[in-house]
């Protein structure tokens, strides 16, 4: 799972991503991988970005991280 | 296995576990007779369900309930009319119903209440029956053996059936009180009774015996305001009094009634007599009830956030124009719903600013919903 | 996200001031005329080129934009004299009834007012609405004299739509413009108005801003005739009048004919803001039909926010009957290759995707796989044809972009109106097919609520990476297995599946090898070691089952006996699965059916998604092999019975309805007791209602003694695939008591139903008991009163269908905004907490058991199982 940046407060969120930041993650990165974006690891088989996008995310090699938004 | 010693376990395993669980454990261990250790790896088991069965940040939570507990309108009845639970009341159910509390109207169709008593009064019948006859509506008219209007001689007299009297349970003299208050030109005679009209030269003459009669006998002489029909009916062990029409604030203070269990369907008046929070968990139980009887599973939490919703300011309001959706904060939300013209006319003088927080807001100008995948933020990692 | 470059953070509203408008305006309207006789737009008129072209070959006058892009400009009327704007008209109505018309001051004493400043300020400051204080002020402030100047205070009425009168006199315009401007700017809070944004004298209008060409174009005809929209038919009016006002003005014209005009124009203003405003005659074509004006566009269902802001017309959608097909997976979408050749997916050109791209152009818009359009680095789109292929193939470089045809495997969003919940949109695997329908998975239909009776649905095609990549994480079927609104399964096997597999796996049916290993082959699962006999159903069936799953149930057919033989059940309804065995009991509903199935609930909840779809394609599909082996069918002889049953019946019948004939006795000579709470009457009709359903259901029961599980039509309804044994026996045996509103058919003729029974007749039959089954015929009367019952049913649903769609709507818009925040609070869009932990415990529904969190007792059994083993 990618790492989070923890909120700079002292409250640690928990390290599991909720299925809409899994989902963004892959998005964000799939749309960088579709315009050209150098893929992180080796790419066998399928070649659609959201493929690779979630091979990186599974192996934890996503060059993106959730930014949670801390308490008002 | 009692409560303690569970709690004891899931406090130890740090497992965060809100109080109905820990009653569900307790019962489970008890039917299936647990040892410490199965125990012990239960709850470390229950620990990991109830992880992975969280409901994650940025859900619409929202949409999701209003969906589960709209959708099953669609296969509710319209059939408002029907014996229910008692078989001897009419009460409003299915769909009818459920827009009834949605609406939070505030004079709903068919108010009912269930009155219980205390220990020793619920088994008892006599008592039971004789609360639900101060309770009921009864009128003159009930009491009567014979009722005569004689328009030739422009007379009325009426016959007071002793034995219908003590049978309802009433004090003969109470009824003779009533009478004297309400009507001037009375003859007692033992139990016959004349009446005169006070105008009796009239053209109208015998409209105003009509008048008059119509009035003696349906005069109420017991019952509580609101009340109706008053039906008594025995479950398990006691005796329980089903009313139509509902007045909790009036029976609440009557000696022998159980306040903890006595309830009333009209959910305007809980909040009136009991307070904010009952009203909630009256929406709650209404709600669910009404999906039940019709064959419907709504989950409880859908019905419970719509409840919340509806009396999170302190007051119970609808979820129309007039109550949740009209005091929306933005203009925008507000004008796409209904009244558009009168939302955005008031937005022009107050100055009114839409800061775009919400759903539809964000649709109309066709940005990212602050929901689901729009509340997540990405940024680049910084290079290592 | 792509393509946000600008994010807009706030709207704010206000009024136009006079001189903002001048400002705003390129030009001065004067004339009311459009076109001159060439058919050039006049200058200083309503189509003046300056604010704005249409026509897609012209250049724009004041902003230099082609046709499609200039979005219009706006103009202005100088109103000869000023009119009331008839949204405001009840709120300077209150105001001047709040205010003194000497000193323009609120009429509220000094305390009061520092009191209702002190409130308005915390309500802004919690960010809440000051209706409800303003509108306290208005009724506190309706004084006789004024607290500040001491002057006596006239009552000021409003006359329908907007004349304001006060007293006798009444108020022109221009009066109530200046009274406006003087009041008191420290008070504009006190009433409402905000004094940054807006100033009570703007609300009568002196200058009118006309929308653009842009807004009110004129259509073409056939016939060559240009018509003019509704708004500028009505700005000509306005024109008109104002120009005939301001000459008699100027000419000095007497009083009356000044006023009249006046009035004229503010009743032409009026109707151009809102045509439907009360107590003002709508203004209408020359056909008799009203104008569509400023305040019609935008309200209602088919007004601008609803119509064309909350919902939209998209491109690249779909939509086309559906038929069924078995033989993709639940996550799949069958597509028609017309389709599939009209809508694109732009992808973007990169060095791994080049050749491929290159295969797509070269097959171009009509060959399959193909493309249709290729967009250039400088945003220009080139159409790919036979001619322009080879040019474009040359010039193919990354950084361009091709629309190529949609091609299996792409996501696409799948949606059947009414979209009642969020399973009614759901994203698909696209598979190209030959035909003209798109097909669907069986099991996917009741989430969508589809049958296939010509319905259609709707297909939209993603157009970025991004929304494909969300679709296929989020919105697959595979997801949805599980609904929110109960937590258990609403996608699963449905009709023939279940049949089929009660079939397969009951209690001695056996299947030869070959035959197996074909069923196998079939259900895309892996290859077994042979066995080398015949395998039974059990068997079969078991090779789907993951090798750790562990259950035990009672199946739907299970009658429920009082003591259960458990594994010895005659009717094969105890199910028990070891180690990925079927071990005893037949499959049914309970076990992957839509609403019910236990087993693909543990499915999901313990293997995931991907598991559940991989063993409900395979299940389906040997349920169906196990069917199409077998052979099924049904008639109407399943639904015979032997003469000896028929007898019974017809005994019990009879004696039912005696005893209604002694019950009606029995009330006429008063000597029925009457429940309590009950009139003697309401008593009887529940006695027979009593009687008369005891008998059918007891005449059902005789009947299904007579049926045994070889019966085509009871497998059906014993193992939930479709139908229930009371369809079974209203066909064989009775068919029951017909009833509208809740009870017999008491309305037809006075005092009687229908003609062939005398007055006050309450027999069975003459109050709509159908003595008859449905195979023996029902007679004339019984069809009547039958019909009687059904219409009701009817007109029920339509009713239904209206009224739970507006509540449904209403609670979406009222709770759209809640979501799970970080701290696990719901809160709405304000940050104000609705819940402190969603539903008390944090429990998402759809990841539920049912409700609960865990089901405890399986959880313990199994550990114990697990325990034993080792």
């Amino acid at each position: 799972m990618a790492r989070k940046k923890a909120s700079t407060k002292k409250k640690v969120t928990p390290l599991i991503l909720t299925r809409f930041e899994r989902a963004r993650l892959i998005g964000a990165r799939a749309l960088q991988l579709s315009m050209g974006a150098k893929p992180q690891i080796e790419v066998t088989g399928s070649i659609d970005p959201i493929d690779i996008a979630t091979l990186e995310l599974k192996e934890n090699v996503i060059p993106l991280e959730v930014k949670r938004k801390s308490e008002k | 296995m009692d409560i303690k010693k569970v709690t004891s376990v899931v406090k130890k395993k740090k497992a965060d576990f809100p109080e109905s669980l820990i009653h569900e454990i307790t019962d489970a261990s008890e039917r299936h007779e647990l040892k410490a250790k199965e125990l012990e790896l239960l709850v470390d088991e229950i620990k990991k369900e109830y992880e992975r069965a969280g409901v994650e940040n940025g859900e619409a939570v929202g949409t999701v309930a209003a969906q589960s507990v709209g959708e099953p309108g669609t296969q509710m009845t319209m059939r408002t009319f029907h014996y229910a639970g008692v078989a001897e009341l009419n009460v409003t159910l299915g769909l009818p119903r459920l827009i009834e509390i949605v609406d939070a109207r505030k004079k709903i169709s068919t108010p009912t209440m269930t009155i219980y008593f205390e220990e020793n009064y619920g088994t008892d019948e006599e008592f039971v029956r004789k609360i639900a006859n101060q309770i009921g509506k009864i009128v003159f008219n009930d009491v009567l053996k014979d009722f005569n209007v004689n328009y030739a001689d422009m007379s009325m007299t009426v016959e007071i059936d002793e034995e219908k009297v003590k049978e309802k349970r009433l004090e003969y003299d109470s009824i003779i009180a009533k009478i004297e208050k309400a009507f001037k030109k009375v003859v007692i005679n033992k139990n016959l009774l004349s009446f005169e009209p006070t105008i009796s030269e009239s053209k109208h003459a015998i409209r105003e015996l009509r008048l008059l009669a119509d009035k003696v006998h349906d005069l109420q002489i017991s019952g509580v305001k609101n009340i109706g029909k008053v039906v008594i009916s025995k479950e398990d062990v006691e005796w329980v009094i089903h009313t139509e029409g509902s007045n909790l604030g009036a029976v609440l203070k009557m000696e022998g009634v159980d306040k903890t269990r006595t309830t009333t369907n009209d959910i305007h008046e809980i909040e009136k007599i009991l307070g904010i929070e009952a009203a909630r968990n009256s929406i709650i139980h209404e709600a669910q009830s009404t999906m039940e009887e019709q064959g419907l599973t709504v989950d409880v939490r859908h019905i419970m956030l719509v409840a919340d919703m509806m009396t999170s300011d302190g007051t119970v309001k609808s979820i129309g124009r007039h109550g949740i959706s009209g005091e929306k904060a933005s203009v925008l939300a507000r004008a796409s719903f209904e009244e558009t013209g009168k939302h955005l006319l008031r937005a022009s003088i107050r100055g009114e600013i839409d800061y775009l927080t919400g759903i539809i807001e964000n649709i109309i100008i066709g940005q990212p919903i602050p929901l689901g995948t729009g509340s997540v933020g990405v940024i680049m990692k910084a290079r290592d | 996200m792509q393509g946000i470059l600008k994010k807009i953070s706030q709207i704010n509203f206000g009024l136009l001031s006079p001189e903002n408008i001048r400002k705003m305006s390129v030009t001065k309207i004067v004339t009311p005329d459009t076109y001159d006789e060439d058919g050039y737009p006049i200058e200083a008129g309503l189509m003046d080129p300056r604010l704005g072209v249409i026509d897609p070959g012209l250049r724009c006058r004041s902003c230099g934009s082609k046709g499609g892009d200039c979005q219009g400009h706006f103009g202005h009327i100088n109103l000869a004299r000023p009119v009331i704007h008839v949204g405001f008209a009840d709120t300077i109505h209150k105001i001047l009834r709040s205010t003194c018309s000497n000193c323009g001051r609120v009429l509220l004493t000094e305390s009061e007012i520092a009191e209702y400043k002190e409130k308005i300020g915390t309500k802004h400051q919690n960010e809440e609405s000051i209706n409800d204080i303003v509108k306290e002020i208005y009724t506190v402030a309706r004084r006789d004299k004024c607290p500040h100047c001491d002057e006596d205070k006239e009552e000021i009425k409003i006359d329908k739509p907007v004349s304001i009168v006060e007293g006798n006199y009444k108020l022109t315009s221009s009066e109530v413009r200046e009274r406006l401007e003087k009041v008191n700017e420290d008070d504009y809070i006190l009433m409402g108005i905000n004094p940054d944004v807006a100033k009570p004298e703007w609300m009568v209008l002196t200058v009118l801003p006309v929308p653009p060409v842009t807004v009110r174009p004129s259509i073409t005809l056939e016939t060559g005739e240009r018509s003019e929209d509704d708004l500028t038919h009505k700005l000509v009016d306005i024109l008109r009048i104002n120009q005939r006002l301001k000459e008699n003005m100027e000419a000095g014209a007497p009083q009356l004919i000044v006023e009249d005009l006046w009035e004229l124009l503010q009743y032409h203003v009026t109707t151009y803001f809102d045509n439907e405003a009360s107590g003002v005659p709508p203004a209408r074509h020359r056909s008799g039909r009203p104008l569509k004006t400023l305040a019609q566009r935008l309200k209602g269902k088919e007004g601008r926010f609803r119509s064309n802001l909350s919902g939209k017309r998209v491109n690249f959608s779909a939509r086309t009957v559906i038929s069924p097909d078995p033989n993709i997976s639940i996550n799949e979408v069958g597509v028609p290759e017309m389709i599939a050749k009209e809508v694109t997916v732009p992808v973007y050109v990169t060095d791994w995707n080049m050749e491929d791209m290159k295969e797509h152009i070269e097959n171009g818009p009509e060959i399959h796989p193909g493309a249709n359009y290729v967009i250039r680095p400088d945003e220009r789109k080139i159409r790919v044809y036979d001619e322009t292929k080879e040019s474009i193939l040359e010039k193919l470089e990354p950084g361009y972009v091709v629309e190529r045809h949609l091609m299996d495997g792409d996501i696409v969003l799948f949606n059947r109106q009414p979209s009642l919940h969020r399973m009614s949109m759901m994203a698909h695997e696209v598979k190209v097919l030959p035909y003209k329908t798109f097909r669907l998975n069986l099991c996917v239909c009741p989430p969508y609520n589809a049958d296939f009776d010509g319905d259609e649905m709707n297909m939209h095609v993603f157009q970025t990476e991004e929304s494909r990549a969300e679709a296929k994480s989020l919105m697959r079927v595979q997801e949805h297995i599980l609904s929110p609104r109960f937590g258990g399964p609403i996608i699963g096997g449905i009709h023939d599946h279940i049949s089929g597999a009660y079939l397969l796996t009951r209690e001695g049916s056996e299947f030869e090898e070959d035959y197996v290993y074909q069923m196998i082959k079939k259900s895309n699962l892996p290859f077994p070691e042979p066995k080398n006999k015949p395998w039974t159903g059990k068997e079969v069936f078991s090779l789907l089952l993951p090798d750790d799953l562990n259950m035990v149930y009672r199946a739907e057919i299970c009658r429920k006996c009082d003591e259960c033989l458990r594994q010895e059940c005659k009717n094969d309804a105890y199910v028990v699965i070891e180690d990925g065995q079927l071990i005893s009991g037949a499959i049914d509903e309970k076990a992957f059916g839509a609403f019910s199935g236990k087993i693909l609930d543990s499915i999901v909840k313990d293997y995931g998604t991907d598991k559940a779809r991989e063993f409900l394609d395979s299940a389906t599909k040997l349920a169906i092999s196990g069917i199409m082996k077998r052979g099924f069918t049904t008639s109407t002889a399943d639904e015979e019975i032997p003469q000896e049953a028929k007898e019974r019946i017809e005994e019990l019948l009879n004696m039912a309805e005696k005893r209604v004939e002694q019950l009606i006795e029995a009330y006429h000579n008063d000597e029925l007791e009457a429940l309590p709470g009950r009139s003697l009457r309401e008593t009887l009709e529940m006695k027979i209602m009593q009687v008369l359903g005891e008998s059918r259901d007891k005449s059902g029961e005789i009947a299904e003694s007579y049926f045994g599980m070889d019966n085509h039509a009871v497998i059906m309804a014993l193992t939930g695939a479709r139908g229930s044994m009371l369809n079974l026996t209203q066909i064989a045996a009775c068919v029951g008591q017909q009833s509208v509103r809740g009870g017999r058919i008491e309305r037809g003729y006075s005092k009687r139903t229908l003609p062939h029974f005398k007055e006050g007749e309450l027999g069975a039959k003459a109050s709509g008991f159908v003595h008859s089954s449905y195979k023996e015929g029902l007679d004339p009367l019984e069809f009547f009163f039958h019909a009687m019952g059904g219409r009701e049913g009817l007109v029920d649903t339509a009713i239904r269908t209206a009224q739970s769609g507006y509540m449904q709507r209403r609670l979406v818009n009222a709770l759209q905004d809640l979501s799970v925040q970080t701290d696990g609070t719901v809160r709405d869009n304000r940050g104000i907490i609705i819940q402190s932990k969603y539903g008390e415990d944090g429990v998402d529904p759809a990841k539920s058991d049912y409700g609960k969190v865990a089901d405890i007792d399986r959880m313990i059994e199994e550990m114990r199982i697990k325990s034993k083993a080792k």
